[in-house]
């Protein structure tokens, strides 16, 4: 099993490597390059989602700290790219904490998603009234490309590489988290709160420490927006934004952060193939969410999985993705 | 002063009976469902904007109201019917979920009928402001008030007083132990729906003068309403009205302090604000 993994793994990382190769025009590289910085926010989000059972529907707002953080520490204080990025990270670091501390110490699921539906707003009206520190309605353009060091990522292919190659870093961090003794400690307060609560386990503060995680992600993935398309407005950071962002991580199959990857690549690139439906977006978003979780709540790469172990039957029959956690869950939230 | 204190004081309490409508429709699906209804605003956009069509079309407006009303009860019915009655089962987490889609596919589909633009509804008797104490009030704050009060009243008789009432609260408490008594759970489920749905619909319809209307101001009733519904009590009846005139009230009051421009991150500043300090007694019913 673990080989067929690792095979998996190295021909998935060779054929994201391989893409500039094939396609050249810059157009659709720039949509692969965007599609690749919102992968790497539902990676952090489906770390929320999947292993502390917790939704955010305010990403965007962390997504946007990112971004505009960054432009202004760049253009305002001529930081260096790789230097404001990680300023960045720190402060929305910091903001999630503040926000989640009191919110996942104090019960239920439902607090933090009201909670941080609010945050979402919020950092939206604040950019929108921000004056010249954030530009109002038109936001800021004019930041430099990434740089580190002497390296600078300009032209597609370079940003390219720069947003998957830490797209990959992202997904082996999140992998290590949920394979490490954090991401049992996680698991065990998704089959039984309670239990764990009952070993020591502070669950409240391990939920906190991943909401903080999935923050950082989304604020990452907003400084590599803001380098890339050297342009920050309100709009690309409105509540429609994070609620597409958890469509794409029940698409993907919640949990799964390969899923993660392949639902918001997904997503982002549906659009691009159908112009028509500018004004449907919103639309078919919803009756994509909708039906994943009505007809396949378990997620594309839970059916994909599913579908694998039902083709080589004398593989041990390990228990489907998310089926022992959902049922816990239900047998837990029935009463 | 006096005057001007009671111009924000008479504003909020417009905005609060508003809320206050959208959070009893919440707190009524929530307490007899347990099902958090993020699409709940959007009953009250839809409301608002077939009324606009409706009166659009040269119906008079005591026949595009009810009409309105109505139509938002039958899309209530229908996601009862076609997609929460399939997910009762779902874990919490889940079902939230799957109605963030159907609130998203009812956005979407008011974009693709309506398009991004705002409207708004005529006031329902003139819009010039009547004198109250020194304070310009509009007719429209009068029809508000009044019937918020008069329809909390009927709900609270609806829910206290009858039969039905007592079925929807029995099977909130308890699903098998109502059933077991002669109450019927999915018919209950359904009702919580379409009353929730017309209710919505209706504080749709009376903000309509007031406010703008487009495709996005669902969710943030739903917001308002849900953060009323929790600083009051989503348990009690009263819990509502009294979360609803808090939350108009303060927002408002801080409209009043703070320059225009700043109105939105002030009402949303003082919602984070109350959420993170006071989350317990907060939703006492969720965790159970």
């Amino acid at each position: 099993m673990k080989g067929v993994h690792f095979l998996g793994s190295a021909i998935g990382v060779a054929a994201i490597a391989a893409v500039p190769l094939f396609v050249r025009d810059e157009y659709s590289l720039g949509f692969l390059v965007l599609a690749g910085i919102v992968s790497l926010l539902v990676t952090g989000l489906s770390l929320l989602v999947g292993h502390a059972g917790q939704l955010s529907l305010g990403h965007g707002g962390f997504y946007a700290l990112g971004a505009y953080l960054s432009t202004i520490l760049t253009l305002r204080l001529h930081m260096p790219p790789l230097v404001a990025l990680v300023a960045a990270a720190v402060v929305t670091a910091l903001i999630a904490l503040g926000l989640g501390i009191p919110l996942l110490r104090a019960l239920t699921q439902f607090h933090l998603a009201v909670a941080t539906l609010i945050f979402g707003m919020l950092v939206n009206a604040v950019l929108i009234v921000g004056g010249e520190y954030t530009g109002g309605f038109t936001g800021i353009q004019g930041q430099p490309p990434f740089s580190i060091g002497p390296l600078v990522f300009q032209g597609d292919v370079a940003n390219y590489y720069l947003v998957w190659g830490v797209v990959l870093l992202g997904v082996i961090f999140a992998v290590g988290l949920t394979r490490s003794q954090a991401g049992c400690v996680l698991r065990a307060i998704q089959g039984d709160e309670m239990g764990a609560q009952s070993l020591g386990i502070d669950v409240a503060w391990e939920k906190v420490k991943v909401f903080v995680v999935s923050a950082v992600y989304a604020s990452v993935a907003g400084s590599l927006l803001a380098h890339y398309t050297q342009s920050v407005t309100p709009a690309q950071f409105g509540v429609g934004n994070s609620l597409e962002f958890m469509t794409m991580v029940f698409l993907g199959g919640k949990g799964s952060v390969i899923g993660a990857v392949i639902g918001g690549t997904f997503i982002r690139l549906l659009p691009q193939f159908t112009e028509f439906m500018k004004d449907y977006r919103l639309l078919v978003d919803g009756v994509i969410l909708t039906g994943v979780l009505l007809f396949v709540p378990q997620g594309v790469v839970g059916l994909i999985a599913g579908g694998w172990q039902r083709l080589i039957p004398r593989r041990r029959p390990a228990a489907p993705p998310d089926s022992g956690t959902a049922a816990g869950q239900a047998a837990g939230g029935a009463q | 002063m006096l005057a001007q204190v009671l111009q924000f004081l008479l504003a909020g309490l417009t905005l609060g009976a508003i809320y206050a409508l959208i959070a009893f429709s919440f707190s009524l699906v929530f307490r007899t469902t347990r099902i958090m209804n993020i699409a709940q605003g959007d009953f009250s956009m839809l409301g608002g904007m077939a009324a606009i069509s409706l009166i659009g079309l040269r119906l008079p407006m005591f026949v595009a109201i009810p009409v309105a009303i109505v139509l938002v009860a039958f899309i209530g019915l229908a996601m009862e019917r076609l997609i929460i009655r399939r997910v009762l089962k779902f874990p919490r987490m889940m079902i939230v979920m799957v109605t963030i889609g159907v609130s998203m596919i009812i956005q979407g589909s008011a974009i693709v009928a309506w398009g991004q633009d705002s409207y708004s509804l005529p006031h329902l008797s003139g819009a010039d402001p009547v004198q109250f104490l020194g304070a310009a009030m509009l007719p429209q704050t009068v029809w508000i008030l009044g019937i918020s009060a008069l329809l909390s009243l009927a709900f609270w008789l609806f829910l206290d007083r009858t039969m039905m009432g007592l079925a929807m609260r029995a099977a909130a408490e308890n699903r098998l132990m109502a059933s077991l008594v002669g109450a019927n759970p999915a018919r209950i489920v359904q009702l919580s729906f379409v009353l929730g749905a017309s209710l919505g619909a209706l504080a749709g319809v009376l903000v309509a003068p007031i406010v703008f209307m487009n495709f996005s101001v669902g969710i943030l009733l739903t917001t308002k309403g849900i953060v009323a519904a929790i600083i009051g009590g989503i348990e009690s009846n009263l819990g509502a009205v009294v979360g609803g005139l808090a939350v108009g009230l303060a927002e408002s009051m801080a409209a009043g302090i703070f320059p225009s421009m700043y109105k939105d991150v002030i009402a949303l500043t003082v919602l984070l604000v109350v959420l993170c300090a006071m989350p317990k007694g907060i939703l006492r019913g969720a965790s159970r």
